[in-house]
């Protein structure tokens, strides 16, 4: 079956509109980029038809899954999907096994998929089974509902920020298993993210929304640091995804800037940057590859300076341990 | 003395009875009250809370009128039973029903409205057919509405008395419920026995209201 995924149309919320006209070949996953406000989530409802109010049309592959003019609407559980938002809880008043048993039941009867074991141990849930979601932390709910997502044998993933709340190591854990199961079961996957590195590592295709539209689309490792940097593609970069690094002191008698990421910090002239600007960093001594651990910091998600584009025309990418000054 | 406990059981049956019926009965109006945008829905949320600010008198004349064995509705009633529908146990459950439906509407609204939409997407997304997502995950969340509307529509039915008075008299082991035995005593100038039944009927509603606090979080969400 033909795995293209067709949204075209619009949605008006407010003062802001999500407008698209796109066909997905999810026969790669796909990541979606953007800055807050831009409509990752809101395209990702309506991929799920949690907005029966966009006017257009949804398809999977020859599927109508959203037409008005047609009165066509297939409801949110018929899709086969499994899904993680950021702002859905988990079901209350279960333990996660009980949550994972019930993703198990109501899930597509087909044989294929991943086991209770395999998720439970790939998802790092082994120590947490017995207890009930609500005193679970951040994290660890991120990964129930990621774990029954994929419990649900879904025909298409949909994952929007699905590993947040988790600390850095572990989420890179994750996200190799992650890529490791989508690759093996062959499972149409979306991936919204703000992580560079883990689109990086989880899809192959990119899209760059911003204000409700895709202003970008491409390979996902060239749009990256191509679109962090706001100017042309880098040759070199394009084959490395690095670290966001962040201004974190502006010294005005100095005339100076500090930015750190990782562990590491660097002073620049102050007239490059302004406060909560990004940066585009990798170490100089690092080869060209993406096959390596990544340990970059994640963006956060809401920074002021994302919204304003003339903020991200300043971003650019320094060469590792000398700041390209 | 013996007409008391008769009373009591009469009064107790009839409170039963009307909570059964009355719960799976207002169950599906709430929820679309709860959750529906339509225009009509204020008008139907007007005439589900009619009972609380009608005196009772009004509702059992009307029902008097539209149910004795004379009319449309009684005489079909008559023909498909044999039995009236005034003056009869069926007939006060039936106007119970009635009386009492804001008290297991109401709470059982405000239960469903707090069920946040996120929790229902997130069913939807696992795959939860409406109906499963009522039942799995609606249902469990509205338990505390269950208990406070139960409750308070069986406490509510115990203290029917106009509604009583009107459509269905005072027949021994048929409609003498505990209010009109209390009226009949105090008529009778036996004080002493209304003093019993209504002492009986304070510590009664005392701990329904009680229990509702207690263990519904004084969430009662009825206004009177």
């Amino acid at each position: 079956m033909s795995q293209v995924l067709h949204i075209s149309g619009s949605l008006q919320r407010g003062d802001f509109t999500l407008d698209v006209q796109l066909d997905l070949d999810l026969a790669q996953p796909l990541g979606i980029q953007g800055v807050t406000g831009a409509g990752k989530t809101t395209l990702l409802r309506v991929i799920a038809g949690l907005e029966p109010a966009f006017s257009g049309t949804v398809r999977w592959g020859d599927e109508i899954w959203h037409d008005p003019s047609r009165g066509v609407e297939v409801p949110t559980f018929r899709r086969g999907l499994g899904v993680v938002m950021q702002n859905h809880p988990l079901l209350p008043d279960r333990t996660v096994h009980d949550s994972l048993i019930f993703a198990i039941r109501r899930g597509a009867s087909c044989e294929s998929g991943l086991s209770l074991d395999d998720v439970v141990n790939g998802l790092q849930l082994n120590d947490v089974q017995s207890q009930s979601v609500e005193t679970l932390s951040g994290g660890e709910r991120q990964r129930v509902a990621l774990a029954q997502a994929l419990l649900v044998r879904p025909r298409l993933l949909l994952l929007d920020e699905p590993l947040s709340a988790n600390d850095s190591s572990r989420r890179q854990q994750i996200v190799e298993r992650l890529r490791t199961w989508i690759s093996a079961l062959g499972l149409p996957t979306i991936y919204v993210s703000h992580a560079p590195e883990e689109l990086a590592r989880l899809s192959e295709l990119l899209l760059l929304l911003e204000s409700g539209s895709v202003i970008r689309r491409g390979d996902t490792r060239a749009l990256l640091v191509k679109g962090l940097k706001g100017t042309g593609v880098d040759a070199e970069a394009q084959a490395d995804v690095g670290a966001v690094a962040r201004v974190v002191r502006r010294d005005l008698q100095q005339n100076t800037v500090t930015i750190a990421w990782d562990t590491t910090q660097r002073v620049l002239d102050i007239d490059r940057l302004t406060e909560g600007s990004q940066l585009w960093v990798r170490p100089a001594n690092t080869s060209a590859n993406n096959s390596g651990p990544l340990d970059a910091p994640l963006q956060p998600e809401s920074s002021e300076d994302e919204r304003q584009p003339a903020e991200r025309g300043q971003s650019q990418r320094l060469s590792g341990d000398e700041p390209n000054e | 003395m013996a007409g008391d406990l008769q009373a009591l059981w009469l009064t107790a049956l009839l409170a039963g009875v009307t909570t059964v019926l009355l719960a799976p009965l207002a169950t599906p109006l709430a929820w679309w009250l709860a959750r529906s945008h339509s225009p009509i829905r204020s008008g139907v949320e007007a005439l589900v809370a009619m009972p609380l600010v009608l005196p009772p008198t009004v509702l059992g004349f009307y029902l008097l009128v539209i149910l004795n064995p004379e009319s449309l509705l009684g005489g079909f009633w008559v023909s498909l039973t044999g039995e009236s529908l005034t003056f009869s146990f069926s007939g006060l459950v039936l106007a119970s029903l009635l009386y009492s439906l804001p008290f297991m509407v109401q709470p059982l609204q405000s239960a469903f409205r707090a069920v946040p939409e996120s929790v229902l997407e997130t069913a939807a997304c696992l795959g939860l057919s409406p109906r499963d997502r009522f039942w799995s995950v609606v249902l469990p969340l509205s338990r505390r509405g269950f208990l406070t509307g139960a409750v308070l529509t069986f406490a509510h039915t115990v203290g029917e008395f106009g509604v009583v008075l009107m459509m269905g008299g005072n027949i021994p082991g048929e409609t003498r419920v505990l209010s009109i035995a209390i009226y009949e005593h105090v008529e009778t100038l036996n004080y002493a026995a209304a003093h019993t039944l209504a002492l009986g009927l304070v510590g009664f509603s005392f701990l329904s209201l009680w229990l509702v606090y207690r263990f519904a979080g004084g969430r009662i969400g009825v206004v009177r």
